[in-house]
């Protein structure tokens, strides 16, 4: 037990203002609770108890400010330019690339051109200069471009009340020196399409081992090694017999 | 004044200095007297170096670099209890009778000064922040991190120890 428990709590008592007041060092000894004079004198004499401001420190303290402020503005502009990505070399370098990039497209482009035709004018076509784009995402699966074939009036019934035959195909001419023609879209085969206009002698398919079986019902072989897909359009027709 | 200060106006870094030193230097003192300058000017330069970067108006500012000086002070006395200590000679053995003479003044004219010593450190603390920083109860509260109702009680108990310390020191002056 110490000293200070000693002491008759009923006189150390204090409210919250008077505590408050006390502590803020703003009672005056005389006006003190009893037993508090002694700690308002203290108090008040550590409040006011004067301190000497050294200037001499002020020119260090205003040199690092300053050097803060232009070290926080640096890299403010260093963190922004890193946001948008454009520091002083890329935005050189964003010129120079597209000079690049523009000069080699303008080198490629012809020998792709000249790929093309040569392509164009090697593999099977039952129009010259003539590739017929199938309607829906056949082209973007890497499948070649196929050419409308006459198909049988039940497939062709069947393939006219799909969806993907709604839309109607685009006929780009390629491999002639024949201006490029504005895309037109032709009219989906229909049952009024003539059949003459692609003669089944030149189709040339990849004949299939279960040749008969297939080319009865008209279907893709289902025994073939190309598995059919599923959104492959219109059966392929079987060379005649 | 504090914005221009931000910018690096000088005049206004001095006038801040001048207004704010005074608190801070009480504030440490009352803590630590013998290490108050070395750790203001050390807070001194903390508020230099990330003036540029605070936000708030003048009040928020003193709590700001209030909160600073507490963290300085801890630091201090966290690498003072690491420090080794190795047993000294005595002051009467190292020590020309004049050095002697002065460390008795000046220990016997802080002798009110030692009274604060009867209080525990978070009501050494509490008592500093409330009497030279000029902070109120829920600024201290939240600057030391406990509710407003610990520090009032916190601060009421260091008033009744600092009663209980101060009243044999003014009974033996009226004796003598």
């Amino acid at each position: 037990m110490t000293h200070s428990d000693d002491w008759n709590d009923d006189m150390m008592l204090l409210d919250h203002d008077t505590a408050d007041r006390l502590v803020r060092g703003a009672v005056a000894p005389d006006d003190a609770p009893p037993g508090y004079a002694e700690v308002a004198g203290l108090l008040g004499e550590l409040r006011d108890e004067p301190v000497v401001v050294d200037d001499s420190r002020l020119a260090e303290l205003t040199a690092a400010v300053q050097s803060s402020v232009t070290s926080r503005s640096r890299s403010s502009s260093l963190s922004r330019s890193r946001l948008t990505g454009r520091t002083g070399r890329s935005r050189r370098r964003v010129p120079a690339a597209i000079v690049g990039g523009v000069a080699i497209a303008m080198l490629v482009a012809p020998v792709a051109a000249r790929i093309a035709r040569d392509i164009d004018l090697s593999g099977p076509s039952e129009a010259p200069g003539t590739v017929v784009t199938p309607p829906s995402g056949a082209v973007e699966k890497g499948e070649p471009p196929r050419r409308p074939a006459a198909a049988p009036a039940k497939q062709r019934s069947r393939a006219a009340s799909t969806p993907a035959a709604d839309h109607a195909a685009v006929t780009v001419p390629v491999g002639s020196d024949a201006p490029l023609a504005p895309l037109t879209p032709t009219p989906a085969p229909t049952e009024a399409a003539p059949a003459e206009s692609t003669p089944a002698s030149e189709v040339t398919e990849p004949t299939c081992e279960h040749g008969e079986a297939s080319a009865k019902d008209g279907r893709p072989c289902p025994g073939g090694k190309r598995p059919p897909a599923a959104d492959d359009g219109p059966p392929r027709r079987g060379p005649e017999r | 004044m504090l914005a221009r200060a931000q910018e690096g106006c000088a005049e206004s870094v001095a006038a801040i200095y001048r207004a704010f030193h005074p608190p801070l230097f009480r504030f440490l003192r009352f803590q630590e007297p013998a290490e108050a300058e070395d750790l203001a000017a050390t807070v001194w330069m903390t508020v230099a170096r990330t003036l540029s970067g605070f936000e708030g108006d003048e009040r928020a500012f003193r709590a700001w670099m209030f909160t600073i000086a507490r963290r300085r002070l801890v630091d201090f006395r966290r690498s003072r209890a690491r420090r080794q200590t190795a047993p000294m000679a005595s002051l009467e053995e190292v020590a020309p009778a004049d050095v002697r003479s002065f460390e008795t003044d000046m220990v016997e004219s802080d002798s009110l000064r030692r009274a604060l010593e009867c209080l525990s450190p978070s009501q050494a603390e509490v008592v500093a922040l409330r009497l030279v920083c000029d902070l109120s109860v829920d600024e201290v509260a939240s600057l030391v991190g406990r509710t407003p109702e610990a520090v009032r009680q916190l601060q009421h108990r260091a008033l009744r120890r600092l009663a209980a310390t101060l009243r044999p020191f003014s009974s033996e002056a009226v004796t003598a």
